[in-house]
């Protein structure tokens, strides 16, 4: 079911946190952000365990705000998963069908049923107690499905779990969310978790939501100079001056010297601008190379720190100038000392402005 | 995240209810309030001035101050020794004296009494051995009838509580000081008294305060063996009531004796304060080692010698008794059942059945009244100094509420059943009060909250969630209750129900009129219907 989160607002002591966000019939949508961002207080409130200050919630198209946590019909998955010790995996999660009045059959078919799709067939009889970290996972999921949600909310709900472990699951719950087709909202801190579970990303910080697009739009085209910090996809440098440039680029003067970057598609407006240089776009070119056939910048550095993770090596360089910045280099390691030439082409460039939504 | 939120309406109903039943456990000891004061304000005013010139109401006040502080300072030099081994020495017999920490709470004064009667009385087992080893015309030893037979039972009964308290903190002291003061130069003994010790003190004083409250409100113990010594305040308060049928001066002492346990309890609420604060500094538990040396080894065993002297000797006494069946005053005897026979001929399975009612009923009220109450105060969100109201009946005295419940809910040729279940009740009810709360904050918010998620309203999640989660905590809190109801003889010699006795005053009569080894063997009847009450949770903690 359709829900949005119309800017719902919960004001703690040290953060005031307004929430803004839609997702559509089943799709899902990741709630992304550093710790203390609220994110777990936005989906409590979409989930009804918080009372918002102001704000709506429009669940299905009907306003859900006045509605109490048991009457929106929404499945939460806990961090902790909270599943009732006191009760077996089948009545855990047949506990909702219960409640809304089921037959004992009924709800023990539908439950076994659940189990069975959820790949824990035979596990009814067993106690919660018993169970390992991802089983319980999937007994908390079985038991917010069960009541046929009008969408999942996750909070946090692998980072219980091993790194190892974490990793399938991520992959087993998107397969799962996009199988049985439901909606979902699923809180995390870490990025790559949030690309791979939202068809859509709420990037949160300092209690707002910051960006909210897909995860290639919030890769390639972050909102501001802290999104793009907080991704981590390069560099980060403070424009110093723009100069004069040919039609549809802007040449903006860094601590790296001037770079070449695509002219946003608003223009420049007058506020402090950034340019993120991505690590995963520079191109490298020879040494001895003053500059490439478009005039892109060529950033002649020494390696500082020589990180090899593989398929990919991560640099850290360090011009003449002694500024630092980070390249990716495919297929071949480098060591710290060495020089090496990279070309800034405008797709490694991206003009942010320094704070967005101004 | 778990922040405080405005309760819902449908919460605020809910836990009116709550707080309805926390105002009926109130009731149990308010209700009598009334009925045991009532006679100061009839007819007659000047009771209580009549009380408080009457010499007897300050010699009982002073005797129950100096025996309550002999009690303490005995238990302290007992449980002493005791806490260190428990929490610092690994040793075989280690569990067994640590188990002791159940006996103040699991043992029913009575028992002790007896206990102590046929071990130490004039005919009891060392005076018995002691006559016969030296042949001697007289029993050598006649001081349990005095103020030191008061203070040796007491002492006995209590010193497991210095013992656990004491051994809790003295097991997660860090070593780092005395150590410290090791490497200064300072012995063993310098050590125990400079640092160890002043480290201990809040432990120490909390168990004495313990002890002190005690011992000042006994009654069993001081009614048995006071009768020459001197009394304490809840003995004179029986006398006014049900020997010299005086309601005036009986509601005076109890005035009287309500004023000075309120005071001694906001002392030790103010010393458990500070206890609780200087206990949670140090975390870890240190690990305990085997005894070293000849010293410490003859040392601990010579203790325990006194500990299994002490503690053993009165309970196996009972025991041993309870299956003696003397023929007339001869001195001739043999074993068997015949003690347990007679008490059947005596009606003692109506007794069972009568204490069986009454544990029951005691059980039920005190833990529904304290679940529901503590349900209801969780839902409401109180927390802190607010709960201590639950611990206000310890602060009335049971012959207070005896005497006012016996008046309110009056029996055939005596006070009914339910008035002393009611007594007991009120006297139950911080312990199943407490046991429920506890449980309750065990459950994590995510539960509850996923209740309310799944579509739960608070009510339902109360049955379906909340009790099945903490019914351990639920039981174990009805198991004291019902304990504490089979032993307790103190209520029924104060209320004096009509009717068949429950085993504990059967058994207080019997000893009355020295048929001792039945009432050992109605004492050994009672104690296994006790801890029937938790084998019984047990079980049932293991089936839900």
């Amino acid at each position: 079911m359709r829900c949005e989160a119309r800017s719902l607002r919960k004001d703690w002591p040290t953060l005031s946190v307004v929430f803004d966000a839609a997702v559509e019939d089943g799709r899902s949508l990741a709630i992304l952000g550093p710790s203390g961002c609220g994110k777990s207080t936005a989906l409590r409130l979409v989930a009804g365990l918080e009372r918002p200050d102001s704000g709506r919630l429009i669940l299905g198209g009907a306003d859900a705000t006045e509605k109490p946590a048991r009457e929106r019909g929404l499945g939460v998955v806990f961090q902790d998963f909270a599943l009732f010790s006191h009760l077996s995996v089948i009545d855990n999660v047949a506990y909702g069908l219960a409640v809304r009045g089921l037959s004992r059959a009924e709800r023990r078919a539908k439950a076994a049923n659940l189990l069975e799709r959820l790949g824990l067939g035979g596990f009814g009889r067993r106690d919660v107690a018993s169970l390992s970290g991802g089983e319980r996972q999937r007994v908390a999921l079985a038991r917010a499905l069960a009541i046929d949600p009008a969408a999942v909310l996750l909070d946090e709900p692998l980072s219980s779990l091993d790194p190892e472990l974490r990793k399938r699951l991520r992959s087993e719950l998107r397969d799962l969310q996009r199988r049985e087709g439901f909606t979902m909202l699923a809180v995390t801190h870490d990025i790559e978790e949030a690309f791979l579970l939202g068809d859509e990303v709420a990037l949160m910080d300092g209690g707002r939501v910051v960006q909210l697009g897909g995860p290639e739009t919030l890769w390639l085209a972050p909102a501001d100079a802290g999104v793009a910090r907080f991704l981590g996809r390069g560099t980060v440098l403070p424009v110093l001056a723009f100069e004069p440039a040919p039609a549809g680029l802007v040449v903006a003067r860094t601590a790296l010297g001037a770079l070449t970057c695509r002219e946003p598609p608003a223009g420049i407006v007058g506020v402090p601008y950034a340019v993120l240089l991505a690590a995963d776009a520079l191109v490298p070119v020879p040494v001895s190379s003053a500059a490439t056939a478009d005039g892109s910048a060529v950033l002649r550095s020494r390696v500082v720190r020589s990180d090899f993770a593989g398929s990919l090596t991560r640099l850290e360089l360090e011009t003449a100038g002694g500024v630092r910045f980070r390249a990716e280099l495919k297929g071949r390691g480098a060591s710290p000392g060495e020089t090496l030439a990279f070309a800034a082409e405008p797709e490694a460039c991206l003009l942010v402005p320094e704070r967005g939504g101004g | 995240m778990d922040a405080p939120r405005a309760p819902r309406p449908a919460d605020v109903l809910l836990a009116t209810g709550g707080i309805l039943a926390a105002a009926l456990a109130l009731a149990l000891f308010l209700v009598p309030l009334p009925g045991a004061f009532g006679p100061l304000f009839g007819a007659d005013g000047n009771d209580l001035a009549r009380t408080l010139d009457d010499a007897r109401t300050w010699s009982s006040l002073r005797f129950a101050l100096l025996e309550s502080l002999a009690s303490s300072g005995l238990a302290l030099a007992l449980g002493l020794p005791a806490a260190w081994l428990v929490a610092r020495r690994e040793f075989r017999g280690r569990r067994l004296l640590s188990s002791l920490a159940s006996v103040p709470f699991a043992v029913p004064p009575l028992l002790v009494a007896l206990g102590f009667v046929m071990f130490w009385g004039r005919s009891g087992a060392v005076n018995a051995s002691l006559v016969r080893v030296f042949d001697l015309d007289e029993p050598p030893l006649g001081f349990l009838y005095s103020f030191h037979g008061v203070v040796l039972a007491h002492a006995v009964y209590n010193f497991p509580i210095v013992m656990r308290l004491a051994g809790d903190l003295w097991a997660r002291l860090p070593d780092a000081q005395a150590d410290a003061a090791r490497s200064l130069g300072a012995g063993e003994g310098r050590i125990l008294l400079g640092v160890t010790l002043p480290q201990l003190a809040p432990a120490l004083a909390s168990a004495a305060s313990l002890v002190f409250l005690y011992s000042f409100s006994s009654f069993v113990i001081v009614l048995v063996f006071g009768a020459m010594a001197g009394s304490t305040v809840e003995v004179e308060i029986y006398r006014a009531a049900r020997i010299e049928v005086d309601p005036g001066r009986a509601a005076s002492l109890a005035l009287v004796g309500t004023a000075a346990v309120l005071l001694l309890v906001g002392a030790y609420a103010a010393i458990e304060a500070r206890h609780a604060r200087a206990g949670q500094a140090p975390g870890l538990r240190n690990q305990r080692k085997p005894l070293r040396g000849r010293l410490e080894r003859s040392a601990a065993a010579a203790y325990g010698l006194v500990v299994a002297v002490l503690v053993g000797g009165p309970a196996l006494s009972v025991l041993v008794a309870s299956f003696i069946e003397r023929r007339g005053f001869s001195g001739a005897f043999r074993l068997g059942f015949g003690n347990y026979l007679r008490l059947f001929e005596l009606g003692a399975l109506g007794s069972l059945g009568a204490t069986l009612a009454l544990a029951l009923m005691t059980a039920f009220i005190a833990s529904a009244t304290g679940t529901a109450a503590a349900w209801g105060l969780r839902a409401l969100g109180v927390r802190g100094p607010a709960l201590a109201f639950a611990y206000l009946p310890l602060a009335v005295s049971p012959a207070v509420i005896a005497l006012g419940w016996t008046r309110i809910v009056p029996g055939r040729g005596g006070a009914s059943l339910l008035a002393v279940a009611l007594v007991q009740a009120a006297g139950a009810w911080p312990l199943a009060w407490r046991s429920a709360h506890a449980a309750f904050a065990k459950i994590q918010g995510n539960v509850r909250a996923a209740a309310a998620t799944l579509g739960s309203s608070t009510a339902d999640r109360a049955r379906r969630v909340d009790i099945p989660l903490a019914a351990r905590g639920i039981a174990s809190g009805a198991a004291f209750a019902f304990a504490l109801s089979v032993g307790d003889a103190g209520s029924l010699i104060l209320a004096s129900p009509g009717g068949v006795p429950p085993l504990a005053l059967l058994m207080y009569r019997l000893a009355g009129s020295y048929r001792f080894n039945e009432a050992c063997a109605a004492g050994v009847l009672m104690a296994l219907l006790g801890s029937l009450a938790f084998a019984v949770r047990e079980e049932a903690a293991d089936a839900l």
